[in-house]
């Protein structure tokens, strides 16, 4: 029985190996001041490594501009999102207004339809109105997520409203009821859409791939493709110093709320 | 008049909340989904305006070789992934299901390459996959031969590697939603009413596990017809078209050869495509 588990174990630490061994060796390739991959995976010595590459992406490429852009895009992209999604979510979720079950009907066929096949209309109609080549061209149709309603009416579905009723009757307004009495108690899901949010615009490539050509305007995910796609020779020292840079915020997200994290994956499915 | 009066005030709240949403979504959701079936009637090169072409772009699709190039190229990495996702996930499942002493550290990791940002985790692998790269040191030093990856040949192959190697820690989280359902007492009564391990895992495991391994082959399905960020980095669609998927082929004819009526007609193709497998999965899922 023993050595069945250890066996186990054994497997178990070799994917972890073969997960964790491609990014220690983007790591190691980032830190030689070479434009090779011929590199035997372990330093000789700590002397042979060094931030040459680290450097040059930081200070001789828009790479920090690049980061700030995202940034700008994500955050507030997530927070459009988390906003209008509480807000139709919890209409949605008590059914006061007619016509409700009708919304929600078609925000589920919504989420059958993805995304990436509107590139095409949603880049004609931008450029119609001269929002191509602007963050807000990139923001807008990032915060018009379905999946975000969805989820904040399941929710708030969940949440009895008797303290809602108590706080009406108590003279509270039916605004000063949602954001006093519902939102916090659905503060959870308010956590959990933010995080998937948050993870799905940083890593979100074809809008901004066609809706941004300026270089100052571009977000990490296009311009780490960029540096991908070098005419004369790939510098694959700043690629991978760029590619572990730019995954940084949503590893760190995944580290701090891992949980919230889990929760959201397991009722969005499919994250391309 | 007053009835006007008190319904207004009687749904002025709700309809302000719902007002923003209900704006966002229609103009960059419902609005580009009509546009789009107008504009895949036209021609339009960008510059210039758009001139009515009627089913022409339909029409012109089906004898396109690189249209149809794509369209296969697609469903080869649908006919990899599906199965191989499904079954690795599902062993690895069953491996975290009999670990007990660091779980969370292992699903942890497992989970880690879904958080790294594709386009970082495709031009890792574009490196690895260099003809002198580390993988193929690697085979040298155990004395194989070295393999060119990115041929022909071995494209689309390799791609699908690398999303296995990424989804599996991700869709094996479903697996282990499932496994954790089944009650040990069933097992139990199984064992000592004699079943094996085979038939236990034949006659017990497998049945319950029928609408996870649905609902996977749902998402995988769906994620592949979405394959875009791996090919666009690492290949960019070559050598020769091979690796070419649906929607590199919408954003080349749309943002190399500015045909935006034909990559409209494309990219309708492809949403009929699609809305018509999920909706023949939902069916059987229903059935189930």
């Amino acid at each position: 029985m023993n050595k069945k588990k250890a066996a186990l174990y054994l497997i178990a630490m070799g994917w972890a190996i073969i997960i964790v061994l491609p990014y220690l060796w983007a790591l190691r390739i980032s830190l030689i001041p070479t434009y090779t991959t011929f590199v035997s995976f372990f330093p000789k010595s700590f002397s042979e490594l060094s931030l040459v590459n680290y450097e040059y992406l930081l200070f001789r490429t828009p790479f920090l501009r690049w980061m700030l852009n995202s940034a700008i895009i994500s955050a507030t992209a997530t927070l459009l999102n988390v906003i209008i999604s509480s807000m139709l979510g919890y209409v949605l979720a008590r059914k006061r207004l007619p016509g409700t079950n009708v919304i929600f009907l078609a925000i589920l066929a919504l989420l059958m339809i993805p995304y990436h096949i509107l590139v095409v209309a949603l880049y004609l109609g931008l450029s119609k109105v001269r929002l191509t080549n602007n963050l807000l061209g990139v923001i807008l149709p990032l915060s018009a997520n379905p999946f975000g309603v969805f989820f904040m009416r399941q929710y708030i579905t969940m949440i009895p409203s008797d303290y809602e009723e108590a706080a009406l009757v108590d003279g509270c307004s039916r605004l000063g009821a949602l954001f006093r009495v519902v939102l916090p108690q659905a503060l959870p899901a308010v956590g959990v859409l933010a995080v998937t949010m948050f993870m799905e615009t940083w890593n979100n490539f074809i809008i901004p791939l066609v809706i941004i050509s300026r270089e100052s305007l571009k977000t990490v995910t296009v311009g780490i493709a960029d540096l991908a796609f070098q005419t004369l020779n790939v510098n694959w020292g700043v690629l991978m110093a760029g590619s572990l840079l730019g995954a940084m915020p949503t590893v760190l997200v995944f580290v701090l709320f891992n949980q919230y994290f889990l929760r959201g994956l397991k009722l969005h499915g499919g994250l391309k | 008049m007053k009835t006007i009066k008190n319904t207004l005030q009687k749904y002025y709240v709700d309809f302000v909340l719902a007002l923003p949403g209900l704006l966002f979504l229609t103009t960059f959701f419902v609005a580009p989904i009509i546009a789009m079936f107008i504009v895949s009637f036209t021609r339009w090169p960008i510059i210039g305006n758009p001139t009515f072409v009627g089913i022409r772009n339909y029409y012109r699709l089906f004898s396109d070789e690189f249209f149809l190039k794509a369209l296969k190229n697609t469903l080869y990495y649908t006919l990899i992934l599906v199965p191989s996702i499904i079954s690795f996930s599902f062993l690895l499942a069953l491996l975290l299901r009999n670990i007990t002493r660091g779980k969370e550290f292992f699903k942890a990791i497992y989970l880690f390459p879904m958080v790294v940002t594709l386009t970082s985790t495709a031009a890792i692998w574009k490196g690895l996959y260099l003809p002198f790269g580390p993988l193929n040191q690697l085979l040298v030093k155990l004395g194989l031969r070295p393999i060119e990856f990115l041929s022909v040949e071995l494209v689309i192959p390799s791609l699908c590697l690398v999303l296995i190697w990424r989804d599996i820690g991700y869709y094996a989280l479903y697996f282990l939603a499932g496994l954790e359902e089944i009650p040990p007492e069933i097992l139990e009564a199984a064992t000592i009413d004699g079943a094996g391990a085979f038939h236990r895992f034949r006659y017990i495991v497998l049945p319950i596990m029928k609408p996870v391994t649905l609902l996977v082959s749902v998402l995988v399905t769906i994620g592949s017809f979405m394959i875009f960020t791996l090919v666009y980095v690492i290949t960019a669609g070559g050598p020769a078209y091979s690796s070419q998927a649906l929607l590199n082929y919408i954003y080349d004819t749309g943002w190399k050869e500015f045909r935006m009526g034909y990559a409209a007609a494309a990219a309708m193709i492809y949403f009929i495509i699609l809305f018509a497998l999920s909706m023949a999965q939902k069916l059987v899922i229903k059935h189930e």
